[in-house]
């Protein structure tokens, strides 16, 4: 029935299921239908279904079968003609069932059905029946009824055939068995076994009666019936067994059951359940019973099952307490046999009274000790365990002072040898004797030259034997070198040093351990000497430590050939700690990936966070590093790519792996090798006494091998490197510093203007290469110096004379105008010195292949330069600094005494060249080798009076276009600069943040040259400009000596809080610049 | 002046995502997006009062969110350290990169959204490439020492500020890194209007806002170069964005984020 809306006709509902009448209202109420109303009928109407408390289903009329009326019971009729034949009579289960049970969908459906007469077979029968009747019998006539006795065999042939062969029902097929074979085949029964017949073991087969001959038939087993599997079940899967899983009878737990066997029985394929497939292990039986015998029923121990298989044979029975035995034996023990032997307890030797558990070392037995050791071949040093701290009480209070080797962790040891020392060894006693002489050990029968050289490199390890060494020529140097304006302190030291090792020992000089461990020169013991004095040099952060380590009589090219190996050896075998040291980056510090950078972010960082907290930002706060974006990111930028061809992502400066191990093992060429030495000579500043030990040490050695030297210097010319001139200027230097004090002074001037113009020529053709652009200019500077030295000693001496006075008052005054400037410089550079050689010391180890740090070492040298050449304090107390200025003002500025007063930076730079610290390249070397090349190739004679009196502009104009673009571009700038009005207030400026325009100009030149190493770009020098601007500001100022007067006095008496007060005051300048500029 | 301050606070509504961490308007200010701490980013029209969308997907607290320059995604960064990329319509995540090693702090799309960069705590902004299917960076800018707190794009630009207290400006035109220390560890840079003329001095204005946001107080350099000067919330303003053209400022604060327009715009009934 479908319901329509009467409002909208139009629309076409589909509407399902009946709908409910429209109650009429006219419509009298239903009588609500009952429940006895609510029956159900079947198709005839009757009601079959009674409810289940009144009968249920019934058949018939309510359970009445037959009739309206019910059952009616059969009456019995007897009668012979009827008898009962059972199908007639009785009930059949079809009398109780109505039609509808037998109809097609009841109980008992009724078909019809071919009756078996008529069959086929029945006829068949039948017929052979009636043909056997017809032919065959005639004695039973035609009755049937016997016939029907009969009964044909319904057995197969086969069975018939077996029956024929002595088969019976019940036995197996095949050969008879005898007895145990029927045993052993009872038992090998693989797969399915049937279930276990009850009276398989007992049919009287046990019985011992039995005859032997007996032969048993094979038990009938029920073929292993293989059929294909034709589902898709695991293999060995069977279905579930509802008997097992529903136990349908009472379980009795407390009865194991009897059928469970263990063990061999479970290897058949037993399914039972889902998932256990064949290869699988089965689980345990989910399914089955559980029964009290998998618990343990009892409560407590069985006696004495604790001890198991392990428990002492002796249980059981009661041990018997001996004796002589006080005291109750615990159980599971037993007393031993044997009787502990008392142990003898010796009291500790009494201390005499007057011990004093410390020890004081004489000088003098101290020395012997070292000689002793030194001759005698023990070649143990024991003092290379000590250190200075752990002077512990001596272990042997006694013995004499003179056998003592004093410390506390070598006691025993040191004990032993002083007793050696008194007592006979084996040997000893046995040449006493008289006897052969025996060859005790291997190092007997090494000959004796070679022993010696053992032992010498033995002796080495020690790291006092290197300050020992050279202790008279200490001694020598302190004479030379004078009481003028050393510091007190080298004086001490060195003094001390001569006589007393452990006193300097104590000064804090720390044991090189890397020496002590590795010797990768102990072939040649004197090279492994010289080897271990590198390293303390390094380790004292020498600029040059080659140059400490002097090698006398030999030529430069093996002297190179050394130092690269030096520095080589000193990379790869560095202890272990720097290594590590340089992976890791401290924690709180800014740090760079890259320790170039980490070392000027240092320096600066602290002027920056100073601006910064002063809310000053600005140039100081500011940082312009070259950055690579990748190209892709450039594209979805729509940004062109400003780098087209760039490899390098990110800053240039992080272009290396830092981790890889690969960075410290590159040393692929020899000008690789010698940046790398360049950046190990800029290491840490050394320790004072140190420095001026080591320079006075070479420099004596050197002047003992002068002429020798200078000989080999012609002759190895051919082959020298740039490097070589490097070395030997700074040997010139130093030669020219020594002389100073007690040699003729006109020596080294002398001979600057006879060798220069040739020496000249070669640096450029070094420059021309372009293999270089930074260094070489220093080197030439210095090798320029070195002739000078060099061929000292064939030119006249007379004439400098007068230069030399000159020179000499232009030092006296440098000396006393730049004093007071030098605190200032010593209060800069004592913190980021040591910074920047501990950064320096990590890169050279990392980085061989890059350029970058030797031009960050380079740049940094000129501070140094300057401020310790101009304004060296004669006197005051940075020790280290103060030789150089001496041998630079005296090596470099001898040949440009007259230049007006505008080139005096050049001169400082020029002095600093000489120094062996400041030796590399800077800015300030730069421009000194600039000069020459104006000189013309045939102006060889040009004297030195010629270019005296240029005038600064020509001189600089003189220089070369390279040397211009490269490391003399600042000069330039400097020189324009100073031709350019400056704005004084900013010149004021200037000079008041000098010590932060100090540390922003090593940034800048680094980065200057930096950049130079890449590809040089117009836009990028366009950007230094004004760097460079300050820079030659800056050191214009400096070079202005009445500027300086003042600036210097100011500084003097200069703080970190001065310096935040210029900082603010810079900061108002600042606000106010802004402000116009708004 | 005063006037075209946002100093009327329209209506204030609670998001219903736990702390909102960030609120950023879309593009061209219509709609913005509300980051939770329940995992979920919201897309709100602010001006009406309507919940649009909310994307669901990160495993952890959402930190920072943008919408593309066409409104058709969305990229948000989340603590679990994955940057995810929604499209807007059907709130499907389109990637997720999973390239950074901590905490994700702030996500941008570039001008073109083809890019999408994240700057996270390890220290490090990653430069995701949108347009191929690569789960890599393209760029990373390792250059910061601290946990990178926020990033800002411009056409040309690259304006990240760190937690070591710099801000460095990549400027891709030109091929530099630009540094700049700024002392305290900055937390939020925007670029000012005018940064390409200025050039060196103060490219970047600093919205101290969220250092300043512990009390209370929100100063934002906006493009206008005023500073607005709130201190009007109880609670911790720690999120805060201004309409691109309009007189606008959606901040949010614990749970809720609150609509500021000029004083004369009309109060929405809450």
């Amino acid at each position: 029935m479908a319901a329509h809306s009467d409002s909208d006709e139009d629309e076409t509902f589909v509407s399902i299921g009946t709908a409910l009448d429209v109650p009429d209202k006219d419509e009298p109420v239903k009588k609500p239908i009952t429940v006895q109303d609510m029956s159900v009928k079947d198709s005839k109407g009757r009601v079959r279904f009674h409810g289940a408390f009144t009968g249920g289903f019934s058949a018939g009329y309510f359970n009445t079968v037959g009739s309206r009326e019910g059952f009616t019971p059969s009456t019995f009729v007897s009668s012979r003609e009827k008898r009962t034949d059972g199908s007639g009579s009785g009930q059949r289960p079809e009398d109780f069932m109505d039609e509808e049970d037998i109809s097609e969908h009841g109980i008992a459906p009724r078909k019809f059905v071919t009756s078996a007469q008529f069959t086929s077979e029945e006829r068949k029968k039948r017929t052979f029946d009636e043909a056997k009747l017809a032919t065959a019998d005639s004695i039973l006539g035609g009755d049937t009824t016997l016939l029907n006795l009969i009964v044909p065999e319904r057995i197969t042939v086969g069975v018939r055939l077996l029956r024929k062969m002595g088969w019976k029902e019940g036995q197996g097929v095949g050969p008879r068995l005898s007895r145990k074979q029927k045993q052993a085949e009872g038992r090998r029964i693989y797969g399915c076994t049937g279930p276990p017949s009850p009276d398989s073991g007992d049919d009287g087969l046990d019985d011992e009666t039995v005859l032997s001959d007996v032969t048993f038939a094979p038990t009938d087993t029920a073929h292993i019936l293989l059929g294909a599997k034709d589902n898709t079940h695991g293999l060995g899967y069977s279905g579930l067994d509802p008997r097992k899983a529903l136990p349908s009878t009472h379980i009795n737990l407390f009865e194991a059951p009897t059928v469970r066997k263990s063990g061999a029985s479970r290897r058949g394929i037993r399914g039972q359940g889902f998932g256990v497939g064949a290869l699988e292990d089965e689980d345990d039986d989910v399914y089955g019973m559980d029964d009290m015998s998998k618990y343990d029923m009892t409560m407590g121990g069985e006696g004495d099952d604790k001890f198991g298989w392990t428990a002492p044979t002796h249980r059981g029975q009661k041990q018997q307490t001996p004796v002589g035995y006080v005291g109750q034996l615990l159980d599971g023990f037993s007393l031993s046999s044997k009787k502990l032997v008392q142990k003898k307890d010796f009291p500790p030797p009494s201390l005499p009274r007057d011990f004093r558990p410390v020890h004081r070392f004489k000088k003098s037995d101290d020395q012997s000790i070292v000689m002793t050791r030194n001759q005698s071949s023990t070649g143990v040093d024991y003092r290379q365990f000590l250190k200075p701290s752990d002077a512990g009480p001596s272990p042997v209070p006694g013995t004499s002072s003179s056998g003592l080797v004093p410390g506390s962790a070598p006691g025993s040891v040191s004990q032993g040898s002083s007793a050696r020392e008194k007592r006979h060894d084996a040997t000893s006693r046995g040449v006493a004797l008289g006897e052969q002489a025996f060859v005790g050990s291997v190092f007997d029968l090494i000959p004796k030259e070679e022993k010696e050289r053992i032992n010498q490199a033995k002796q080495n390890t020690d790291t006092t034997a290197i300050v020992n060494f050279p202790l008279r020529t200490f001694v020598s140097s302190e004479t030379l070198e004078g009481s003028e304006d050393q510091p007190k302190g080298d004086n001490s030291t060195t003094t001390e040093s001569t006589s007393n090792v452990e006193e300097h020992r104590k000064s804090g000089v720390p044991l090189f351990q890397g020496a002590a461990i590795f010797k990768p020169f102990s072939k040649d013991p004197a090279k492994q000497l010289r080897y271990d004095k590198y390293l303390e040099a390094v380790k004292h952060g020498h600029k040059e430590p080659y140059l400490l380590v002097g090698m006398p009589g030999k030529t430069d090219w093996e002297k190179e050939r050394e130092r690269e190996e030096f520095s080589k050896a000193a990379h790869l075998y560095r202890p272990l700690a720097s290594m590590m040291a340089a992976r890791f980056t401290r924690a709180g510090t800014i740090e760079d990936g890259e320790e170039d950078v980490k070392a000027e972010q240092k320096i600066d960082q602290t002027d920056a966070e100073k601006a910064a907290s002063m809310k000053m930002y600005g140039k100081l706060t500011r940082e312009d590093e070259e950055w690579h974006p990748d190209n892709l990111v450039c594209k979805r930028f729509n940004v062109p790519n400003p780098y087209p061809g760039s490899t390098i992502v990110g800053l240039i400066s992080a272009k290396r792996d830092k981790y890889s191990v690969f960075n410290f093992l590159n040393f692929a060429n020899p000008t690789e090798m010698a940046y790398d030495r360049r950046g190990s000579q800029t290491q840490e500043t050394p320790p004072p006494e140190e420095v001026k030990k080591d320079n006075a040490k070479t420099d004596t050695d050197k002047t003992d091998t002068t002429s020798k030297v200078d000989k080999e210097l012609n002759k190895g010319k051919a082959m020298k490197s740039i490097f070589s001139h490097l070395i030997d200027a700074e040997k010139g230097a130093q030669k020219a510093s020594n002389l100073k004090s007690d040699k003729p002074v006109s020596f080294s001037v002398k001979s600057v203007q006879s060798n220069k113009p040739k020496e000249f020529k070669s640096i450029f053709s070094h420059l021309e290469k372009g293999e270089n652009t930074v260094k070489p200019a220093p080197v030439a500077m210095e090798t320029d110096n070195d002739e000078n030295a060099a061929d000292a000693g064939k030119t006249a001496a007379g004439k400098s004379v007068s230069k030399t006075d000159k020179f000499a008052e232009l030092v006296e005054k440098s000396e006393t105008d730049g004093a007071p400037a030098m605190d200032l410089f010593r209060a800069i550079f004592r913190n980021t010195d040591s910074e920047d050689s501990s950064s320096s010391e990590e890169e050279d180890g990392e980085d061989s292949s890059s350029k970058l740090p030797d031009a960050q070492d380079s740049s940094f040298q000129p501070a140094f330069s300057i401020s310790d050449s101009v304004e060296a304090t004669p006197a005051t107390s940075l020790p280290g600094f103060t030789a150089p200025p001496k041998q630079s003002t005296l090596a470099g500025c001898g040949s440009f005494v007259a230049l007006p007063p505008e080139i005096s930076p050049m001169e400082t730079g020029k002095g600093s060249a000489g120094q062996p610290q400041d030796s590399s390249g800077d800015e300030s070397d730069a421009y000194g080798p600039a000069l020459p090349p104006s000189l013309p190739q045939g102006a060889a004679s040009a004297s030195n009076d010629k270019w005296r009196d240029l005038p600064a502009g020509d001189f600089i104009d003189l220089t070369n276009e390279k040397s211009r673009n490269q490391p003399a571009g600042d000069i330039i700038d400097l020189t324009n600069d100073k031709s350019k009005d400056r704005p004084p207030d900013d010149y004021v400026d200037l000079t008041k943040e000098s010590t932060k325009k100090h540390k922003h100009r090593h940034r800048d030149k680094h980065k200057h040259k930096k950049e130079k190493k890449e590809k040089r770009k117009k836009s990028k020098h366009k950007k230094k400009g004004r760097k460079k601007e300050k820079r030659s500001r800056h050191v214009n100022e400096r070079s202005d000596s009445s500027e300086r007067e003042e600036s210097s006095d100011e500084d003097d008496r200069e703080t970190d809080k001065e310096i935040i007060n210029r900082l603010k005051l810079l900061k108002s300048a600042q606000r106010q610049r802004a402000v116009d500029f708004m | 002046m005063a006037d075209t301050l946002p100093v009327k606070l329209v209506y204030s509504q609670i998001c219903k995502q736990g702390a909102v961490r960030a609120v950023r308007f879309n593009v061209d200010g219509t709609y913005c997006l509300t980051c939770g701490s329940d995992k979920s980013v919201k897309l709100w029209n602010p001006h009406r009062k309507l919940l649009l969308k909310s994307y669901m997907g990160h495993g952890f607290e959402v930190l920072d969110a943008q919408s593309s320059s066409d409104n058709s995604q969305i990229c948000s960064c989340s603590m679990d350290k994955t940057v995810m990329v929604f499209d807007v319509a059907s709130g499907k995540s389109l990637r997720k990169y999973r390239g950074h090693a901590g905490i994700v702090n702030c996500v941008r799309f570039n001008e073109e959204s083809s890019l999408v960069l994240s700057g996270s705590i390890d220290s490090t902004v990653k430069i995701f490439d949108l347009k191929s299917r690569k789960m890599e960076p393209v760029q990373v800018l390792d250059e910061a020492k601290d946990s990178v707190t926020c990033i800002q794009v411009s056409d040309h630009e690259i304006l990240t500020g760190s937690a070591d207290g710099r801000i460095r400006r990549y400027d891709l035109r030109v091929g530099k890194l630009c540094t700049d220390l700024i002392g305290k560890s900055v937390t939020s840079v925007t670029f000012t209007r005018d940064s390409q003329y200025v050039g060196h001095k103060n490219t970047d204005c600093r919205i101290d806002s969220c250092l300043n946001a512990k009390d209370t107080h929100v100063f934002s350099g906006s493009e206008d170069g005023s500073v607005y000067i709130w201190d009007l919330i109880e609670k911790v303003v720690h999120s805060l964005t201004f309409h691109p053209s309009d007189n606008c400022l959606v901040t949010a604060a614990g749970d809720s984020m609150y609509v500021w327009k000029s004083k004369y715009a009309p109060s929405i009934d809450t």
